[in-house]
């Protein structure tokens, strides 16, 4: 070989160790080749063969063409043992040289690594760390190897035992080494040996040592699971005799789990060409949107009339109870104090010099609040276009919620009555509506009037008035002040839950209610409080399923 | 021996008497080319015997190879046909989910199981059909709101809408019980946890069917929609945190149905294959552990192994059939059908422990040692996989024989011991699994009705057998026992402490590292950011509540029998020194003296006595050194750098999985690896102790929570259910006498809303019934299983141990500061669970004596420790607090308390009578009130009254709730249990404050300081709401000032209880004139009392309005409770007076002190009683002082903010009339009628002595102190000369040292008469100015 074809040569192949070192994980099986070497020339001194390692260095030049002459005088070198097809070794020549090549393999190797440990390098930490580990660890053995006399047993050559190896040919080789061989040496001479053996090796590689991960060497008789190649025989505690298995390491399982990580469907056109020639059979069903169903019903409006059932049935369970009297009094009580202050409030109004229809209307529509109805009288007392204000303060007139109509004697069917009609004062609760739905029914070209009773009918809700206002009076729009029918099955399923019922006989609950009522917003605190929290997030939860049941089953009714 | 021989012993067969001449010539020619083996090669081998081995080899594996090649021809039809029934099938041949990296999914690797993160996703399956009849199974992970079915290729899904809702699919949801498709309807059954529900689709005859673990619940779609590009894929849609198994056929199904494909073929030809090399296997495993038998009997030192032929031929059997082997096994279906069949067919545990050369052992340690290390792995994962499916379906019958099966595998699995160390090691941490198999599913709902018919269940309420109820309860308990103690000697196995070696850890070393990563994981859960470090740490969900407890639980047995076994002499506890020197890791907790590191700092030189210098150095070694790797641990995190680094730097934990769990919190370096060999066993056992301590910290208390508010359910619907009960038997009386009297009350509609009431109440009833009734059902588990004697012995056990260990820590003097937090903050969590939530009755909770001795430690315990320096943490000094206040609501735990040693009393009267500055009061306060509550004025119970509760009939109190139901320990706000006073601590409490004077009146001094700021605040808050209602009708209040403002009045109430409290057991305090502060104090009190009760009483205030509204959260503030304190500190005052009034015509110095208050009126005691009788004073004739209103209009008396006044003119609207009356007498329950006759008495008494006050003579504006507006001016304070009245000055000085005005510093005080009241020392002492000149 020409010497500088040589030398790249050597240069290529310890970049590609060097390489294969920084990959990692499988760096304890890269180091050990090299030292396995090590050892190796140890045991060829040891056995005080007729090469001296000195030479080894002269040879190294011819050794890659001595390899091949090698594979040929194979046959004629190995001796043959025994009739069980058992051979004995011993190292032969070739392998000998092939292991100084080794050695001065490794010897260009470590120069190149130092070369690595240039400060510029951009190799990170990481690198530096492992190489620096590696380092150590070496020149910790070149230290043993230099004073084989002093101290470290590992270092020192052992007893030599016998190891018997079954190859994947099913051979089974016979080896003698020295107990404080690695295993790792241990496989790469047998790997060496049967390098020769195409029933045994049956891949190539063009350094023998490249097949060394690729094999494992296990004991034949257990001793629990994968042995750590790097150890020593005798830190394995292999016995004299003792048998090893080697063989090719399979790559079955990294296939199959491989194969589960992707696996995409069929996609569009193959599902068309198949499904070709089935005969359409479909049911006529309207594609529906869940989103459509809950922008249709207005949930406020639902659930105010759920209330007003629950606030009933909460009535009936209370008027037994033995709160009712004083529960009765303290509403009765609560509702005269009401009605006294619109009164004194109107009077104030009216004293002020407003006219009393307009100061009613006015009081009515903030909500009986003193301040805001002064503004707004007072922006609004020059304007004539309230022309039709009695006709709407007689509906509204304070009759109705009046108290008078509670009465009691502190009989339960009496209370329950009065617990009723205080739940009928709250529910009916027709505030007038906000100017913006009435502007915005009255551009579609209804009449004013027509279209404030058609939202008083359907408790200020734009759609319902809106389908009142085109003649479709259906039964979709029903009395905002009643409550959901007996039968109704939201009202059923909420029933039945127990934790609904078990807060009907608290008083807290009603008066809840009640508050919700009157006020929606209300519902914000109450969900807060320690008592009632619950059961409203019960009542508005079960709502909610109920409802979507029932909202995605009204266009298809038996359908089953 | 022959190798024929040897192979019919594992082949079952001779072949080598059938291999032809033929043949034999031509190997023989191969021979002579391969020329490997043999010496000589023989022209003519005439017998088999002569060949060599490695011929005979490649007839065997010629032979073999033609096996399998028989194997296919005679599997050919079959899978002919089964590729034709197969073909309206598309997709490919490995059917998994087919994820789309844009759902919220997380999926095993194995693509098959899911658990959903997001709130509704939809995942199909790879491939999808259009004709045939086909079926999957999917095993339930949970049980929420999940849609099964299938869908077409064409169906949108997104968050609202899953499987069923859009036009081309069907879904079947068992926990709404309803099916979908597009509309819906009830269908099938609820399912439960370990369902399997099998979904099967006949697309000829148009039916889709569902079975709930092979019990078919119906046909649920009749018809479907078909048509080109209509196609049908196995879908799932999941809700949130949802997750679930499917087998589309990748595994053997649990219940096949007759006549349907699973949608992946079965691999029948490597069934098949598998199969026969199982068996061979099983013949060589038979083999190697007959040999391994024998090698054991012979001496153990052969030295000289005799070379065995014999051996040699079985070890290349081996490795052929191993390499055939490893073609076929890598499917989980072949694992399960073949593998873990043939096994389960010859594990016979009992035979299996008594032989550790069994087959089984044999089998295995052939895999681990000819299968390649990752091979044998992945085969031994999905082995223990198939076992966890089977161990968590729900049990189909009574027997649970099939999970004690499967365990009992794993058992023999693990009684190999590379087997059980790596699975240890790798596989029984993970995803819980080791949890799931030491956790008993519950039975299963229809074997659980037909075992309790509903006539059989039990409550209160509804009022069964109960000695049947509780013969079920028992009959349960039995039937998991055996399962139990399998499930004992499985974890026993796995703590095996003898199979270390030099290089590898034992397996209870494994153990016991996994375990305490494993916990520490769980238990941050609880911390904040919990969420991120789910994603990081090992733990990718939350382990269920009840599994957690059955894993502690058994647990802790498990450390109790070994403690019992192993080291019998010894005393059970934690050695305290493990604590010190970092033997155990705590990770993220810190220790009871604060941060770790700070406390190595600082007890440096304790450390040293206590270990030895060289141990100590060793322990600052190491803590250094973990330090460096910790920061660039952190470093390299911060800098995202890759996941390799960190283990170079110091992480062994291994490449894949390196987790950045704790990289906040100092994880040592080495802790993460086992350390190799036995384990010591003392410190084995602490460190298992310890882990049962913080697992069940971390994650073991929830779910007994859970169990004791099933309780606290029943028991409140026993109350209802009562209740109702009565009302509608008198109802049904009513509606009797209404119609027999039909003629003379001729009302339809009375009677009409008769029977509507009558149903309602039934409706009612019904519901009650049939909510008791599940519920009864349900708690037949927790009573026999879940939470069983066994467990409460158990739970027991552990406080024991845990106070031992604490007191003993506490011995060590100042290194108890080294314990961990956990120990601390277990107690009150721990104190609960045995005092009151393991009780499954709620009356039971009260009088538990079992537990007297943990009881008793532990009341000594927190008594000697309540106030203990060396605790820093605040969350520690909090659960110390929290574990007094369960005690205290106990009356077991009250009379431990009166037991322990006259030390502990000391210190704890002592810690509780700190003054209340600078330090949680709160609590403290509380507990003081526990031990009054019942004696005080009208105190007889934790709970007020409604204010509803009008009316003359006492109402019937019903249960005291557990605190399970609020889950926290907000001291103030659970006043929940019964009253049991304590007369000893009220005697040792008052001899304490009588006999330190300084230490009575510094917390007096606080107790009336905090009681003025929260009056006053809730007073402000109160206006505030006033003023806003008032302003605007609608308006709504924050829920925040709403609970503040009710928390303000809770504490104003339980101060003044405390003060009443004070003057009961130490009224000498105030009535004795000699005392140093007495006047003081006298004077500020029946100040304070005067002012609440104007301020509560006299109409129309901000109080009765806010009271009126009945607002959401304002529920506690009310009258009662605040009126009966005031009174009862009035009357506490009293008492001696009241009592032996000998002379009534003498004013005493208290009655002065009240009389001469300025806010006093006659009007606002009278309104406690209901009735009015004094007129209230006109404002003008009102003795004027601070509270003089119209002097200060603006000016809120109290408080002394200025007011915000009305926006509007409110003068012209009328103030409503009160809507509340309130009188004593309206609460029957809490008040009796002597208690009731005590204010009348004091009233008289009181206006006697009015009457003989007629000296007052009220003094000019100008002589007024200006503090107060309502005393003469009688102080001087030099040098500023300001002048005040003493007893503002006096308080004031209690505070501060400068004057109240100038805030110069006061030298002295002076009376007006020159005699000094205080001087200042510190200023006294330094030399006068004149001195120095």
């Amino acid at each position: 070989m020409i010497p500088w074809m040589r030398q790249k040569f050597n240069e290529k192949r310890s970049k590609w160790l060097a390489r294969s070192k920084r990959g990692g994980s499988g760096s304890p099986a890269e180091r050990s080749p090299r030292s396995s070497t090590q050892s190796h020339s140890h045991r060829t001194t040891d056995a005080s063969d007729t090469e001296s390692i000195s030479g080894s260095s002269l040879n190294v030049h011819t050794a890659e063409s001595e390899t091949q002459t090698d594979l040929a005088s194979n046959h004629h070198s190995r001796p043959l043992v025994g009739g069980g097809g058992c051979v004995l070794r011993t190292p032969s020549p070739a392998r000998r040289r092939r292991i100084q090549l080794e050695l001065q393999l490794k010897r260009q190797e470590e120069q190149q690594q130092q070369a690595l440990q240039d400060p510029d390098s951009p190799t990170p930490t990481q690198h530096q760390q492992a190489h620096a580990l590696f380092l150590r660890k070496s020149g910790h053995s070149h230290r043993n190897t230099s004073t084989p006399g002093e101290g470290d047993d590992t270092s020192k050559p052992g007893e030599s035992i016998m190891v018997r190896v079954i190859c994947p040919s099913s051979r089974v080789l016979i080896f003698k080494t020295d107990v404080n061989k690695r295993l790792n040496e241990l496989k790469s001479e047998v790997i060496l040996e049967l390098s020769d053996d195409p029933d045994s090796i049956q891949l190539f590689a063009p350094d023998v040592r490249h097949l060394n991960p690729r094999y494992r060497l296990y004991r034949a008789e257990y001793f629990g699971g994968e042995l750590n190649e790097s150890d020593t025989l005798a830190a394995l505690r292999v016995r004299n005799n003792e048998t090893f298995i080697l063989s090719p390491r399979r790559n079955t399982l990294p296939q199959t789990v491989s194969r589960i990580r992707e696996v995409p469907g069929p996609n569009e056109q193959l599902v068309e060409s198949a499904t070709r020639y089935v005969p359409v059979s479909t049911n006529p069903l309207p594609t529906i949107d869940i989103n459509e169903i809950f922008q249709q019903s207005n949930i406020q409006y639902d659930v105010r009339k759920v209330l007003i059932s629950l606030a009933q049935a909460s009535a009936a369970v209370i008027g037994a109870g033995p709160f009712a009297p004083r529960l009765i009094a303290m509403l009765k009580q609560r509702l005269i104090n009401r009605r006294n202050q619109q009164a004194d409030t109107l009077q104030c109004l009216v004293d002020m010099g407003f006219k009393r229809e307009l100061a009613a209307f006015a009081l009515k529509a903030n909500n009986g609040i003193y301040s805001t109805t002064m503004e707004w009288l007072i922006q609004n007392q020059n304007e004539e276009h309230l022309q039709d204000l009695p006709a709407m303060s007689t509906q509204h007139s304070l009759s109705s919620i009046s108290p008078s109509t509670i009465i009691t004697n502190n009989e339960v069917i009496e209370n329950t009555a009065a617990l009723m009609e205080i739940v009928r004062i709250y529910s009916h609760r027709d505030s007038p509506p906000s100017d913006e739905i009435v502007e915005s029914l009255t551009e579609m070209g209804f009449e004013e009037a027509a279209v404030l009773a058609a939202l008083k009918k359907t408790g200020n809700n734009k759609a319902s008035a809106c389908e009142w206002l085109c003649d479709n009076r259906s039964g979709s729009v029903i009395e905002l002040r009643e409550g959901l029918a007996p039968d109704s099955p939201i009202l059923k399923a909420i029933l039945e839950m127990p934790q609904v019922q078990m807060t009907l006989s608290n008083p807290k609950t009603f008066l809840a209610f009640l508050g919700i009522l009157e006020n929606e917003h209300a519902i914000r605190v109450w969900r807060g409080d320690n008592d009632t929290t619950s059961v409203i997030t019960h009542i508005l939860q079960k709502y909610h399923e109920e409802k979507h049941v029932l909202g995605i089953n009204q266009f298809y009714t038996n359908r089953w | 021996m022959s190798i024929s021989k040897l192979f019919v012993k594992v082949f079952n067969e001779d072949i080598f008497e059938q291999v032809d001449q033929d043949n034999l010539y031509s190997d023989l020619d191969d021979d002579l080319e391969g020329a490997n083996c043999s010496t000589v090669p023989d022209p003519k081998p005439t017998r088999i015997e002569d060949l060599s081995v490695t011929k005979q080899m490649v007839i065997v594996r010629s032979w073999l190879d033609d096996k399998f090649q028989a194997i296919q021809t005679d599997s050919n039809e079959e899978i002919r046909r089964l590729y034709t029934e197969t073909e309206s099938r598309i997709g490919p041949d490995l059917t998994i989910f087919d994820v789309d990296y844009t759902t919220t999914v997380r999926v095993s690797s194995d693509r098959l199981a899911l658990r959903s993160q997001g709130s509704f996703n939809t995942v199909r399956a790879n491939c999808c059909v259009y004709g045939g009849r086909w079926m999957y199974e999917i095993h339930l992970h949970t049980k929420g709101v999940m849609q099964i079915g299938w869908a077409s290729n064409s169906c949108q899904f997104n968050e609202n809408s899953g499987v069923g809702d859009t036009k081309c699919s069907y879904g079947y949801d068992g926990s709404k019980q309803q099916i979908w498709h597009i509309s819906t309807k009830k269908y099938g059954d609820k399912w439960q946890i370990g369902d399997v529900i099998g979904v099967t689709l006949d697309v000829e005859k148009e039916h889709i069917e569902y079975f709930r673990n092979g019990r078919s619940m119906g046909i649920a779609f009749n018809k479907l929609e078909k048509g080109p590009g209509i196609t049908f894929f196995a879908a799932i849609s999941l809700g949130y945190t949802q997750g679930i198994e499917a087998n589309f056929g990748n595994r053997p199904f649990m219940y096949p149905i007759h006549g349907f494909q699973p949608l992946m073929a079965r691999p029948i030809l490597k069934l098949r294959r598998a199969n026969l090399i199982m068996n061979y296997l099983l013949n060589l495993a038979a083999i190697f552990s007959k040999y391994n038998a024998q090698n054991a009997d012979q001496s153990a030192g052969l030295t000289e192994a005799r070379v065995s032929t014999k051996k040699t031929v079985y070890c290349i059997f081996a490795t052929l059939l191993i390499e055939k082997f490893t073609n076929e096994i890598f499917d989980p279906y072949v694992i399960q059908d073949v593998l873990l069949h043939r096994i389960s067919n010859m594990t016979n545990l009992a035979a299996e422990k008594e032989n550790p050369n069994s087959v089984l052992q044999g089998l295995l340690s052939l895999f681990w040692n000819y299968m390649e290390g990752d091979e044998v792995k992945f085969v031994l994962r999905k082995l223990v996989n198939a076992l966890l499916a089977t161990f968590t379906h729900t049990i189909q019958g009574l027997d649970y024989e099939k999970h004690r099966q499967a365990l009992g595998m794993l058992h023999c699995f693990c009684l190999h011991e590379q087997t059980r160390k790596y699975l240890l090691e790798g596989k029984l941490f993970k995803k819980h699994c080791l949890a799931f198999f030491l956790y008993i599913h519950p039975l299963e709902f229809y074997i659980m009705e037909e075992l309790l018919p509903d006539s059989m269940a039990w409550t209160d309420g509804i009022d069964g057998p109960k000695d049947k109820y509780l013969s079920v309860v028992d009959k349960v308990r039995k039937v998991t026992e055996p399962l139990h103690s399998a499930q004992k000697d499985f974890l026993s196995t796995l703590l095996i402490n003898t199979d270390g070696t030099k290089e590898s850890p034992s397996s209870r070393s494994i153990f016991l590292t996994k375990m305490r990563r494993y916990v520490i994981d769980l238990s941050m859960e609880q911390r904040p950011f919990h969420a991120f470090f789910f994603m990081q740490s090992s733990i990718q969900h939350p382990l269920d509540a009840p599994v957690a407890l059955a894993f502690v639980c058994i647990l802790i047995d498990q450390a109790r029998t070994m403690f019992k076994e192993e080291m019998p002499s010894r005393h059970v506890e934690v050695n305290s020194d493990y604590f010190i020197d970092g033997s155990f890791d705590y990770m993220h907790f810190d220790r009871v003296g604060g941060v770790l590191s700070h406390l190595r700092k600082v007890h440096r030189s304790d450390i040293d006595q206590r270990l030895g210098p060289v141990r100590t150095q060793q322990i600052y070694d190491d803590d250094r050194q973990n330090m460096r790797v910790n920061e660039v641990d952190t470093t390299l995190y911060l800098l995202g750098e890759n996941i390799n680094n960190v283990q170079v730097v110091g992480h062994t934990q291994g490449a894949n999985n390196t987790t950045y769990t704790h990289f906040l919190g100092p994880r040592p370096s080495g802790s993460n690896d086992s350390s190799p060999g036995n384990l010591d066993m003392e410190a084995s056992l602490c460190e298992l102790l310890d882990l049962c301590i913080i697992f069940y910290y971390s994650a073991g208390h929830k779910y007994i929570v859970k169990i004791a508010s099933v309780r606290d359910e029943i028991a409140a619907l026993n109350e209802v259910l009562k209740e109702t009960k009565y009302y509608r038997e008198d109802i049904e009386r009513k509606l009797v006498a209404l119609e027999q009297h039909a003629n003379v009350c001729m009302n339809e509609n009375h009677q009409h809303v008769m029977g509507e009431l009558r149903s309602k109440f039934s409706q009612r009833q019904n519901v009650f019934a049939t909510r008791s009734i599940s519920l009864a059902r349900k708690q037949v588990w927790l009573r026999g299983v879940a939470l069983n004697g066994q467990r409460r012995f158990l739970l027991i056990w552990l406080l024991e141990r845990m106070l031992r260990t604490l007191t003993s820590a506490s011995n060590t003097g100042s290194l108890f500061s080294f314990v961990p937090e956990v120990y601390v903050n277990t107690l009150p969590i721990l104190l609960d669970a045995v005092m009151d939530f393991c009780h499954h009755d709620l009356r039971a909770q009260f009088e538990g004596s079992d537990s007297e001795c943990a009881v008793n430690a532990a009341a000594e315990f927190l008594g000697l420790h309540s106030a203990d320096p060396r605790i820093v943490l605040a969350s520690c000094k909090d659960s110390l607090l929290q574990a007094l206040g369960t005690l205290t609501c106990h009356k077991s735990g009250v009379r431990a308390l009166e037991r322990t040693s006259k030390r502990s009393q000391a210190c704890l009267v002592r810690a509780l009578l700190r003054p209340y500055e600078n330090r949680a009061w709160g609590q403290s306060n509380w507990l003081l009130l526990r031990f009054w509550m019942g004696e005080g004025y009208a105190y007889k119970d934790s709970r007020q009254p409604f204010v509803w509760q009008g009316g003359s009939l006492p109402l019937h109190q019903g249960l005291c709730r557990s605190r399970s139901r609020n889950e926290t320990h907000t001291g103030l706000l659970h006043n929940i249990a019964p009253a049991n006073p304590s007369k000893h601590f009220q005697r040792l409490i008052g001899a304490k404050l009588m006999e330190d004077e300084p230490f009575a009146t510094a917390f007096l001094n606080s107790v009336l300081s905090q009681l003025n700021w929260a009056f006053s605040e809730f007073i402000l808050l109160l206006q505030e709401i006033q003023n806003t209602a008032q302003r605007q009708e609608n308006t709504l209040f924050e829920p925040k000032q709403l609970k503040i403002c009710s928390m303000c009045f809770e504490l104003t109430v339980s101060l003044m209880r405390c003060l009443e409290m004070i003057i009961s057991v130490a009224p000498e305090i105030l009535t004795d004139a000699s005392r140093p502060n007495s006047d003081l104090l006298l004077n500020r009190i029946c100040q304070l009392i005067s002012q609440v009760l104007s301020r509560v009483t006299v109409p129309p205030g901000c109080f009765q309005f806010v009271v009126d509204m009945c607002s959401a959260d304002l529920n506690a503030v009310t009258h009662y409770p605040i009126i009966t304190a005031a009174l009862g500190i009035l009357l506490a005052l009293m008492q001696e007076e009241m009592d032996n009034d000998l002379t009534p015509q003498i004013v005493t110095r208290v009655s002065r002190a009240f009389l001469t208050d300025p806010s006093f009126q006659f009007a606002t005691l009278e309104f406690a009683l209901g009735e009015i009788r004094t007129p209230l004073l006109e404002q003008k004739n009102i003795p004027r002082g601070n509270f003089d209103p119209s002097a200060r209009p603006h000016i809120d008396p109290l408080t002394n903010d200025v007011r915000v006044p009305l926006p509007n003119n409110s003068k012209r609207i009328r103030a409503d009339p009160p809507i509340l009356k309130f009188a004593l007498s309206d609460f029957p329950s809490h008040v009796s009628g002597d208690e009731i006759d005590n204010v009348r008495r004091l009233i008289e008494s009181l206006r006697v002595k009015q009457t003989l006050l007629s000296d007052i003579t009220l003094p000019s504006e100008d002589s007024l102190c200006p503090i107060c507006c309502a005393k003469p001016i009688t102080a001087v304070f030099t040098p500023c000369k300001h002048q005040s009245c003493s007893d503002c000055i006096m308080q004031h000085m209690m505070n501060s040292k400068v004057c109240f005005y100038c805030k110069t510093t006061i030298h002295t005080i002076e009376t007006l008469d020159g005699t000094v009241i205080y001087s200042n020392e510190e200023v006294v002492q330094t030399p006068p100015l004149a001195e120095r000149i």
